[in-house]
């Protein structure tokens, strides 16, 4: 039986959920990408991440020099400066001067190069080396053979330092070549050509003796902070909640059985203007009005517009949001890609910290990519509304969109709730809860009006299966099955 | 002839791994090649990079040996085992031929 190596986390948000918890402490990790993937940025991030630790760092820079690395940093909000003033970081200046002519003569070593990175690790209790990058320093000592042997010299005397060195290169180069074999992990990440494939995405080509997840996986470059993976979210492990949670609408409390669970997602199917904002809109003073953080984000409507709705169903936005209890966010749709809302998304969650949060609009980033990345991108928001214990409330329009991504909603979803706009039903409106997950909910639809004081719902509507009609039953049945 | 070009002294640096065999005959070698074309008219600075990795960070030297030309201009750098000293004297200007001659 083999002992599992102890990992040392990048910090690269999602990163380390794919690598199992890092990379192998004290080992060689190569990661590869071309110029512009972001292989520089990974270097510094996993640098940052120990010297905001307070733990200290060397990096070596062969293409490009300390002071454009400086500001590079200090645009993922890394003051690499003030760290060398404290004596915790080091950069060891790989970039030949130009103004020397240089001759080869004889064979020759880089014993001053692992002499200068050996002080710079010692002098900052370094346990953390980056070398970006390789192909840098081939092209100015054009030895492969001699850096092959170098390099792993240097591992070796890293390694027994208790070091993690982090070497960039470029994909399938010659660099890239020389170290594969010497590196114990191997990381690309690769540029899509195709504009409809995800633009950047990472995957852990190699990881010696250690676990991690397999394939390519989405990479969303984040201003100001750098490199985030979108990683499948983690497994649930937390038994299911039973204490139930208001709606906001005592007509739909009623309808699901007694209210949501806690920390329950909530899918809300209808067609434009069937409602869909007026119960979004009380579910979050509901969770207001009980004590709860809120957030709004609305890939569809303006602030004012929101707050001007809401007004109109009795719903006072502003003041939610005086008392702290309601963070509203907008953002155009086209302000950015799916990777880039979402983490939007899960910024609005880290600094507001909401209960409860609706996502209204959402498939007005479904237009943006292809399907397969956007239910990619849906699973990991459930999964972090649920790793994170908030409860969700999910807009959704009826139609249009293809059906396998709301087959994917419905399967991520606890609870589904579907508006109908009354064309079939002789204009009668009407509401029905079309999967409650542990738990009774009612099976018929029941008809709704909305007026100055919000959505009302009124008295069953016998004959209207609505299951049925929205959904096709065999569908439905298999999204219950897959949950 | 301890100044043949009328610049002032010839300045150079070596840097070294010390107490490699390497180390010592590069040293021997640029030695003898300075010698015989310079006389004394010449300081040589040998730096071995395992005492002093702040002068090899200070100039950016890499590899071991390297000798650095500080004066005359241009700065110029030899990397590698000088061999039999052929490669020093090309890359210092000095004619193989000349400079051989006692």
């Amino acid at each position: 039986m083999t002992v599992p190596r102890a990992k040392l986390g990048t910090g690269i948000p999602g990163f380390d959920a794919l690598a199992r918890g890092g990379l192998p402490r004290a080992g060689l990790a190569l990661v590869l990408g071309d110029r512009g993937s972001g292989r520089t940025t990974f270097g510094l991030q996993v640098l940052g991440t120990a010297l905001a630790d307070s733990g200290g760092g060397v990096f070596v820079a062969f293409d490009e020099t300390p002071a454009v690395l400086e500001a590079a940093a200090l645009e993922l909000g890394l003051d690499v400066a003030a760290w060398r003033g404290e004596g915790r970081f080091a950069f060891v200046d790989g970039v030949p001067d130009p103004s020397q002519d240089v001759v080869f003569a004889g064979d020759f070593d880089l014993g001053a190069l692992l002499a200068r990175i050996e002080a710079a690790v010692a002098q900052t209790h370094a346990e953390r080396v980056v070398i970006d990058s390789l192909d840098g320093l081939l092209a100015q000592v054009p030895h492969a053979t001699v850096i092959g042997s170098e390099l792993r010299r240097l591992a070796a005397a890293l390694g027994a330092m208790g070091v993690t060195t982090v070497v960039t290169a470029a994909l399938d180069g010659p660099a890239a070549a020389l170290a594969s074999a010497i590196a114990d992990t191997v990381v690309r990440l690769e540029r899509a050509r195709n504009p409809e494939h995800w633009p950047l995405s990472i995957e852990i080509a190699a990881m010696r003796g250690a676990a991690h997840l397999w394939g390519r996986h989405p990479v969303v470059m984040v201003p100001g902070e750098g490199l985030a993976v979108l990683a499948p979210p983690a497994f649930e492990t937390e038994a299911a909640p039973v204490e139930r949670m208001p709606t906001g609408n005592p007509g739909l409390d009623h309808m699901l059985g007694g209210g949501l669970f806690r920390d329950s997602l909530l899918v809300l199917r209808g067609a434009p203007g069937s409602g869909k904002s007026v119960l979004a809109a009380e579910y979050l003073a509901g969770g207001a009005g009980s004590g709860d953080r809120c957030a709004l984000v609305s890939f569809a409507d303006s602030r004012a517009r929101l707050v001007a709705e809401a007004a109109s169903w009795a719903i006072d936005m502003e003041r939610m949001e005086a008392d702290r209890r309601l963070a509203i966010v907008c953002a155009r749709p086209d302000g950015g890609g799916l990777a880039d809302h979402l983490h939007l998304i899960e910024t609005v969650l880290e600094r507001f910290k909401p209960r409860r949060v609706v996502v209204d609009g959402l498939v007005a980033l479904a237009r943006a990519c292809d399907d397969r990345l956007f239910r990619l991108g849906l699973a990991h928001l459930t999964g972090r509304l649920r790793q994170r214990g908030v409860a969700g409330l999910l807009t959704w329009p009826v139609g249009g969109r293809a059906s396998a991504i709301d087959l994917d909603l419905m399967t991520h979803a606890d609870a589904a709730v579907v508006l109908d706009d009354g064309v079939a039903t002789e204009g009668v409106r009407t509401i029905a809860v079309v999967k409650m997950r542990g738990s009774w909910h009612e099976r018929v639809a029941r008809s709704y009006v909305i007026d100055g004081d919000g959505f009302h719902i009124g008295r069953p509507w016998h004959d209207v299966d609505l299951a049925e009609r929205e959904l096709p039953a065999a569908a439905l049945n298999r999204a219950d099955e897959a949950s | 002839m301890s100044d043949p070009a009328g610049f002032g002294r010839t300045r150079l640096r070596l840097f070294v791994t010390g107490g490699t065999t390497r180390a010592h005959r590069a040293l021997v070698t640029v030695r003898r090649v300075c010698e015989q074309a310079f006389g004394d008219a010449y300081d040589l600075t040998v730096v071995d990079v395992l005492d002093r990795p702040d002068l090899a960070e200070r100039d950016r030297v890499t590899a071991t040996p390297t000798l650095v030309r500080d004066y005359p201009p241009p700065a110029r750098r030899v990397i590698g085992d000088p061999g039999d000293g052929d490669a020093v004297r090309r890359a210092l200007d000095l004619d193989p031929a000349i400079a051989r001659s006692p």
